[in-house]
């Protein structure tokens, strides 16, 4: 076997075993969905029934919802309409429209602030992180590194706050909520997205600036920068085309851990800015007690955070020598 | 070269910001400057669809339902009925029958033309609908075309205030096309309204007005956007930078924002003394509520003007009358009851009651998250312990009507500004599971027949009042206001129907003026 089928060999094993992670994941969140919903106080059918209810309404609400089945087969009956993307109707935020509608909806939303998010925040954190590890324990390092635990320390809320008022209030240069489709009108697109992503990616860029530090001051102290160095390379040169992709493995990593504390973020920035995603419908539906949307938004959540998480897998794998490959 | 490639990136990057900011700016100065007569509401909730029949929270989809439906009648701002779909209506003298006569000049989006058939259709499927709306209807017994033009309701027991139901949910009427497609119906209206639905996003929903309307009398906004924002703060936002130009207000640090905005003149305040009121629902059920004195003493120990000026801004008029001003039934020498302690702790004393300990079910959202601690203190000063059990709003009355707990705070709303309607409700309705005395339900059965606007009506509505007054069954706290904030753009604030209500209003007459 040659050296790129061997590589090729150990990456489809890599992968696979990570894709039956991700299977495997899905599973036990989708259990945990239907399971939770037991634990939630009261009678999801009793509010699902809405303003005046009657015992017969909610007799009825209580059948559509499968609440009147006992528990293990309404799991594996869950599990079943999963794989075909069927999460069932919306009992009372939409009712009778299927909740895979509803949340396709939602879905552009939130993938939209995620990524800008997520982009504000490695466009930051990575220039940053390097400028400081440059110099470890100079003034700059010391006050860029100082400058990310303040942020970190903010509330992404209270960051919205602020920046609402500022921005949208005060110099009125944003819209202080809602949201424009992209393909409805680009430039709108991203003068609502901006402040919601700056809210959500200014957070992630301290967490990840400070990993990009740790990581670059890593690396720089490696012999073969040094060596680098000594045969006159560029500074550019040795920090973009060798350190970087020696740092890269830890970076991606905690960018795939800042996706899901970006999703995390988005119940409360979606409402902050008024912006129908999967946050607000998450919120909603609690609110309301739609159990069908409330499960089906959390297997879709969950769903993106593993999908997210095997992106960075494969961008590891492209950027990881075999022979590590090989160990992982 | 190195220099010009970062510096291309970056201005490349500031082009971007300052295109974003510049788009919105601008749309935000059209919006608010060169609209021409547009108005944006924002309110709290979002339609979940528009076919009446299958709404589950009616209350929810009634601002949005109103603009695309007319319904058989009007209910005006102040809270009368008026002619709408029936030009005019009679009750029979025993009020066990209403014949409705409708206008001959109405169509509707799908073309089909109001008659007797398709109103009788309509109203037959509410009644056999499986959600709220046929509630509205359990007193109607039978529906009949009388002939193509007029239409008889008969109703199993004598009850004119059906009337107001006509004015709302049951009352709005559905094409005969979207009757005939019930699945197409709950995502697209098919109504006769002055309002056609342009389009709509899981956010707002903006409709434009219509071009056929019947009733030429009104000039109706050219385009109006219902926006949903949950976040009371985030509409005050919205409202600041033009992106709104009305926002229904909350108590609270909401209101103390808006008074800010309207004080220096950013903004204009209308407040509506609605109908609805914060109340404690006490179970007669449960011992010692079975026993008057104690209700009383209860009643006495409640400092409402307290929580109106700490807690609710000094808005919420403070109240003990189960009919507040603006209601059919309204005395107004019955002042809210003072604070009094000691008689309170008498009254106690004299039924035999000491070291009560009292369940009170509260719903886990402001303002009731600010008034339980509140009454719990109140209470506690006459000896009367009080576990406050938090539940989720939209539980606390399915919760309640089960009969299990001891009280509730919570809001009394009237779909109807009658106390009648209020008894059958918190009294003698499902939301007192103790039920209610045997003179009180005498009372109620006496008023509840008698014509609308009658002075025999008002009499024995007054009587009803006097009574609970003097003998509560449940605690009245205070005259929940509902309010606006608006940019002096807007006309018609004024005239909201339903906003003496639900807080839930119908913005059908709002308009705006062009700013230039």
């Amino acid at each position: 076997m040659s050296k790129a089928e061997g590589r090729w060999t150990v990456t489809v094993a890599f992968l696979l075993r990570r894709l039956l992670g991700v299977v495997v994941t899905l599973v036990l969140v989708s259990v945990g969905a239907v399971l939770l919903i037991e634990l939630v106080p009261g009678d999801p059918a009793v509010v699902s029934a809405g303003d005046f209810a009657t015992p017969d309404s909610i007799a009825s609400a209580r059948h559509s919802l499968g609440l009147d089945k006992p528990l293990v087969p309404r799991v594996f009956s869950f599990l079943g309409h999963m794989l075909t993307g069927n999460f069932g109707v919306s009992a009372n935020l939409n009712p009778g429209i299927p909740v895979s509608s509803v949340i396709a909806e939602a879905l552009p939303v939130t993938i939209s602030l995620v990524l800008v998010s997520l982009l504000i925040a490695i466009v930051i954190a990575v220039p940053v992180g390097i400028a400081a590890a440059r110099r470890p324990g100079s003034l700059l390092d010391r006050g860029l590194t100082g400058l990310a635990s303040t942020f970190l320390a903010i509330p992404s809320f209270v960051v919205g706050v602020i920046l609402i008022q500022v921005l949208a209030i005060q110099l009125n240069w944003f819209p202080a909520l809602g949201y424009v489709s992209i393909s409805e009108d680009p430039v709108a697109w991203l003068s609502h997205i901006t402040l919601p992503s700056l809210t959500l990616g200014l957070v992630s860029a301290s967490e990840l600036a400070r990993q990009v530090r740790s990581a670059f001051v890593e690396t720089f102290d490696q012999d073969f920068v040094r060596a680098a160095e000594g045969a006159g390379l560029r500074r550019r040169t040795i920090v973009l085309d060798r350190a970087l992709r020696n740092s890269a493995v830890p970076i991606l990593t905690v960018v795939g851990f800042q996706v899901a504390r970006i999703l995390g973020g988005i119940v409360i920035v979606e409402n902050i800015y008024s912006m129908p995603g999967l946050g607000t419908l998450a919120y909603n539906s609690v609110l309301r007690r739609d159990l069908p949307v409330m499960q089906g938004v959390i297997v879709v959540s969950a769903l993106l955070v593993v999908g997210f998480n095997l992106l960075v897998d494969v961008l590891i794998v492209l950027v990881t020598p075999s022979t590590r490959l090989q160990h992982a | 070269m190195k220099c010009s490639r970062a510096t291309s990136v970056l201005v490349v990057a500031a082009v971007i910001v300052i295109v974003a900011a510049c788009s919105s700016s601008a749309s935000q100065n059209n919006r608010s400057s060169g609209s021409g007569g547009a108005v944006s509401l924002g309110e709290t909730f979002m339609v979940s669809q528009w076919d009446p029949a299958q709404s589950v929270n009616p209350i929810v989809d009634f601002p949005y339902q109103a603009q695309v439906y007319d319904r058989l009648l009007l209910r005006q701002s102040d809270g009368t009925l008026a002619p709408m779909l029936a030009s005019k209506w009679e009750v029979a003298p025993d009020s066990k029958s209403i014949t409705l006569h409708l206008r001959s000049d109405v169509t509707f989006a799908d073309g089909s033309r109001l008659n007797s058939a398709l109103v009788v259709a309509n109203l037959k499927r509410y009644q056999q609908a499986k959600t709220a709306i046929a509630g509205q209807l359990a007193n109607v017994d039978t529906v009949t075309a009388v002939d193509d033009t007029a239409v008889r309701l008969t109703l199993k027991a004598a009850d004119p205030l059906v009337l107001y139901n006509l004015s709302w949910g049951a009352g709005m009427m559905v094409g005969q096309k979207g009757l005939d497609d019930p699945s197409a119906l709950s995502k697209r209206p098919d109504g006769s309204g002055g309002f056609v639905l342009q389009s709509q996003t899981p956010s707002a929903a903006t409709f434009v007005r219509n071009a056929s309307y019947w009733d030429k009398t009104r000039t109706y906004a050219p385009k109006l956007t219902i926006n949903n924002m949950i976040d009371p703060s985030a509409r005050v936002n919205a409202f600041q930078t033009g992106e709104i130009n009305i926002a229904s207000v909350k108590l609270g640090d909401n209101y103390t924002a808006s008074k800010a905005l309207a004080d220096k003149g950013a903004g204009k305040l209308y407040t509506y003394k609605s109908n609805a009121q914060y109340q404690v629902f006490l179970n007669t059920k449960s011992a010692p509520l079975d026993k008057p004195q104690v209700r009383e003493a209860l009643s006495l120990a409640i400092d409402r003007s307290q929580i109106n000026s700490a807690l609710l801004n000094g808005q919420c008029a403070p109240s003990s009358s189960i009919a507040p001003s603006g209601t059919v039934g309204y005395v107004a020498d019955l002042k809210p009851v003072d604070v009094d302690v000691a008689q309170a702790k008498s009254l106690l004393q004299s039924a035999g009651v000491s070291n009560f300990t009292m369940h009170m079910l509260v719903p886990s959202s402001p303002p009731f998250t600010l008034i339980a601690p509140a009454l719990q203190q109140m209470f506690g000063k006459i000896g009367v312990k009080v576990e406050l059990d938090q539940v989720e709003v939209q539980s606390a009355f399915p919760t309640w009507t089960q009969g299990n707990s001891q009280a509730m705070l919570n809001q009394a709303t009237v779909s109807v500004p009658d106390a009648v309607a209020y008894a059958e409700n918190a009294v003698v309705g499902p939301n007192s599971p103790g039920g209610s005395p045997a003179d009180i339900t005498a009372l109620v059965d006496e008023a509840r027949p008698l014509p609308i606007g009658s002075n025999q009506r008002a009499t024995a509505e007054q009587a009803l009042t006097k009574a609970l007054y003097s003998s509560p069954l449940h605690l009245p706290i205070c005259q929940i206001p509902s309010t606006y904030l608006y940019s002096e753009a807007v006309t018609g604030v004024d005239n909201l129907p339903f906003a003496l209500n639900f807080d839930a209003p119908d913005a059908r007459f709002l308009n705006s003026k062009p700013v230039s």
